[in-house]
């Protein structure tokens, strides 16, 4: 026995195993409240949601000898034996928020009762976040008006609000407060406020209203991808994406921003664009998951520094010279129709990341939080395969991130046959080393092309950096990239005075359509893939090492990179195939991340703070770096590595990892 | 076969093979025995060095060379410049003429540009090398200082290129327009921007580069004129 004050009891709270003293005749919930147990509720006590479910334990517990029963709390009101009769839940369950502490309990916090649920992200990547966002619901019954009572409908909400979830000296969105009356009426005042950061009510909803969503949105340079997501589990209920629609004002950054220059409604022009976009995107995720688009309470968005400011309504100009001065870096909460979004909730606000420095922008910061290579030991490589290649270096003890302008030859934009990551895009190429003969795999299809004729339409990211590959292996191409006009392959074709490969002969697609990759075409990935290599080169001598431990290739594909491509080509600095790892759109899931978790975007605030962010067309070893990288693997560097998998291949020995 | 023993159209030749796979010793070797054959620098500048930069260039537009493979064939023909630099300056060869480049403000990328100077340096220029990031006023005090007839900009960014007009108004303002010949290239830059801004020549790549600062060197007579 513990020696005590009789006015209090012991709690125990499982799996979390937090416990405490508790005075006598408090409720379960605010007991959890008291010891840090989180706990679901949406109706603050009212019987209502039924999130707050708890299982009591009988018996003697623990070393300190605890003797739990269901008798240790006030016995269930008719109201709650009601709700508990309904749901058919177990004869130990009890709503937290109507049991009060009458003796010494132990309690067991259903993963669904849970505040704060850990949730895989992702699986391939083992992505975990604690789900704590940043917009809440509460249910909440107002009195019905009397005669001399001086009380406001707001000032009865917020009394609610205080009343049942200790929240006091909210403020209200003025769309808010021109919805209250009208919901009040509808639902005879029994509504569900939706509040944001526990300070300000951004929404009504009629009734009683247990779902709220977010939408998470990366905005690439060519593509933009956006995922919605169920607030309370974190559970992904959509995932859309589009062409960037601004591509019609400029392929790359830089013809955007000087679009934006030299046009008096340029950046409106711009602006416009991506807000349609987003705005068409968070329509279609909707719809996808069938929900109404007022339920989307919160957004998060990530960019570069260029996206960032035009959809802002930044003049973007400085961005366009050296020095690439932004003109606002740290994060921010906007009103999502201060932006122009409309089909969001209307109170809602979209936070948006900070942004790093120069290029690297708020989209490179979500790639660090999904990646996190500042809690690792390991020394640890990041490359988002993208227009605007971003690479960080670093670890727990210190992060530099750069910009490389690889050109949009990954998207797909600059090759002859590119295309983004939509179906009938080729994302897998095998070529025989011996004899030459091709197939290849297209998205949404698990065909190979050697098994039937595909509705192939041209080359997406990872079909590209694959198809070079294999024409390297295969002799195909030689290392300085020009077609070996020896090989003996009637695919390859003269064309001026230079060669052509015809991936796909008419007969071969469905449309009976030509996929073929020129010389120009080899000519634009060299640049690209040699961008990234003296990027990351660059950064390694900025920290003085020669090796990393370990390589994370995200980028915003259709399927993952195969880290056996990349190594072949040259993406990256050489290492052990077995450290690379292709995580995918990790931009995206740090937007994700951010969306699901305070925390994360506290996080996000002290990484952009935090990284030293280097200029390396400015090093003098830039131009060196950056045209040795051009040939496959490498002009000079010896990559063991990427040779070692070459001859192998070469040899008719490919690994399992192989055939996806 | 010795190149000792090597009859001169086929050293010339192999000097010309050399310096096109970048091998920079055997372009120097080459070199000193056409030298030792008592041949004229100037002679074995035209018709081993530049006759072989040339076709470098030629190839470089037509997507046969790439970058890595122009500069290493610049890296030889500098090496082996640097064997006939001193006796070309003995001599008293004339340069073709000087041409002063740089990268425009606000903008840092100049592997482009750095071909570009390189293969000028090749077909016999002289050449001024500003680098990048490079502002109106840097750039008339290189002209004036050099007295060069040539004045190459280069710009990477669409955001960037406008200052090339500012260069350009600048030259007007000090009343040196009609002393020098301003060609424009780079990523961004097109013909039509460069007759927008009143440039005399756009050139794609560095061979056509060449061929147009060749041309204006020889008809407009007005690059005479010394400055002020």
């Amino acid at each position: 026995m513990i020696d005590r004050n009789p006015q209090t009891h012991f709690v125990l709270f499982q799996p979390a195993g937090k416990s405490g003293l508790v005075p006598h005749g408090r409720t379960l919930l605010e007991a959890a409240r008291q010891l840090g147990v989180g706990i679901e509720s949406i109706c603050g006590g009212q019987k209502v949601c039924g999130k707050c479910k708890v299982l009591v334990e009988t018996g003697v517990f623990g070393a300190e000898r605890i003797r739990s029963s269901g008798d240790h709390l006030t016995p269930p009101d008719s109201a709650e034996m009601k709700f508990l009769r309904r749901r058919g839940w177990e004869e130990n369950a009890r709503l937290s928020c109507a049991a009060r502490v009458t003796g010494d309990v132990v309690v067991t916090v259903p993963p669904e009762s849970a505040l704060h649920k850990q949730i895989v992200l992702k699986e391939a990547t083992h992505l975990r976040v604690a789900v704590d966002p940043v917009v809440r619901l509460a249910y909440l019954a107002l009195p019905e008006e009397t005669l001399g009572e001086r009380a406001s409908l707001w000032e009865q909400v917020q009394a609610a609000l205080q009343e049942h979830f200790q929240l006091a000296g909210l403020t209200i969105d003025i769309i808010a407060l021109r919805q209250l009356p009208a919901v009040a009426a509808e639902s005879k005042k029994r509504l569900t406020a939706l509040i944001w950061r526990d300070r300000e009510v951004i929404g009504f909803f009629p009734g009683y209203r247990e779902k709220v969503f977010g939408l998470a949105v990366d905005v690439g340079s060519t593509s933009i991808a956006a995922y919605l997501s169920d607030l309370e589990d974190g559970e992904l209920l959509a995932s859309v994406g589009m062409m960037n629609p601004q591509v019609a004002y400029g392929d790359d950054l830089m013809s955007r921003v000087s679009y934006a220059m030299n046009h008096d409604d340029g950046l409106a022009k711009l602006r416009k664009a991506i807000i349609d976009g987003i705005d068409d995107l968070a329509w279609q995720a909707s719809e996808r998951a069938g929900i109404s688009v007022d339920a989307i309470g919160d957004v998060v968005l990530v960019g570069n520094s260029v996206m960032h400011h035009t959809l802002l309504g930044l003049d973007p100009a400085s961005l366009g010279q050296a020095p690439f001065q932004p003109v606002f870096r740290e994060s921010l909460n906007v009103k999502v129709r201060d932006l122009g979004l409309r089909n969001v909730a209307a109170g809602a606000y979209a936070h948006l990341l900070p942004l790093e420095g120069g290029h690297v922008g708020a989209d490179n910061v979500a790639v660090l939080l999904a990646t996190a290579p500042h809690r690792q030991e390991a020394l640890t490589l990041v490359i988002d395969v993208g227009t605007n290649g971003e690479i960080v270096l670093g670890n727990r003890e210190r992060l530099l991130s750069a910009s490389s302008p690889t050109g949009p030859a990954f998207e797909g934009a600059a090759i002859s046959h590119g295309m983004r990551a939509t179906p009938g895009a080729i994302e897998r190429v095998r070529i025989d080393p011996r004899t030459l003969a091709v197939r290849f795999k297209i998205i949404g299809d698990r065909r190979w092309s050697d098994e039937s004729v595909l509705p192939a339409l041209g080359l997406c990211g990872t079909g590209i950096i694959e198809v070079m590959a294999e024409l390297f292996v295969s002799g195909i191409l030689r290392p300085d990239g020009r077609f070996n006009r020896h090989a003996a392959t009637d695919r390859l074709r003269k064309r001026g005075r230079v060669y052509e490969f015809v991936l796909a002969r008419p007969e071969e697609t469905v449309a009976g359509r030509e996929i073929v990759v020129t010389q120009n075409d080899v000519r634009a990935f060299q640049l690209a893939k040699a961008a990234l290599y003296a990027g990351a080169d660059l950064l390694m001598q900025r920290m003085g090492v020669r090796q990393v431990e370990k390589v994370q290739l995200a980028g915003a594909f259709g399927n993952l990179i195969d880290p056996q491509h990349a190594l072949i080509v040259g993406l990256f600095p050489d290492l052990p195939l077995e450290r690379v790892f292709s995580v995918g759109n990790a931009a995206g899931d740090g937007a994700r991340l951010a969306l699901l978790s305070r925390s994360k975007r506290t996080e996000a605030a002290a990484l952009a703070e935090q990284i030293e962010y280097v200029e390396i067309a400015l090093e003098d070893a830039f131009q060196e770096a950056f045209v040795g990288a051009m040939h496959f693997p490498h002009m000079s560097a010896p990559m063991p590595n990427a040779w070692a998998l070459i001859e192998q291949w070469r040899s008719g020995k490919r690994g399992e990892r192989d055939e996806h | 076969m010795n190149i000792e023993q090597m009859p001169l159209d086929e050293l010339f030749e192999k000097m010309q093979d050399d310096l096109y796979d970048g091998l920079a010793d055997e372009v120097v070797a080459a070199t000193k025995e056409t030298l030792r054959r008592h041949l004229t620098p100037q002679e074995i500048l035209n018709k081993g060095l530049i006759a072989g930069m040339d076709i470098v260039g030629v190839d470089f537009r037509d997507g046969i060379l790439f970058v890595p493979e122009v500069l290493m064939a610049a890296k030889a023909m500098k090496a082996a410049m640097e064997v006939l630099h001193p006796l070309l300056v003995e001599t008293n060869a004339p340069k073709l003429g000087t041409m002063v480049i740089g990268t425009v403000k606000g903008d840092i990328h100049d592997i482009g540009k750095n071909l570009v100077a390189m293969m000028m340096e090749g077909a016999g220029f002289n050449v001024v090398n500003l680098g990048v990031n490079t502002d109106a006023a840097k750039f008339l005090d290189a002209l004036r200082e050099h007295d060069a007839q040539l004045l190459g900009m280069s710009a990477l960014l669409t955001t960037t290129m406008p200052y090339m007009r500012v260069v350009i108004k600048a030259l007007q303002e000090k009343g040196w327009r009609d002393k020098v010949y301003v060609m424009v290239g780079g990523a961004a830059v097109n013909e039509a921007f460069a007759e927008d801004i009143g440039a005399d020549a756009y050139s794609a790549d560095a061979a056509t580069a060449v061929d147009r600062a060749k041309w204006a060197i020889k008809h407009e007579k007005r690059l005479q004129q010394r400055f002020a």
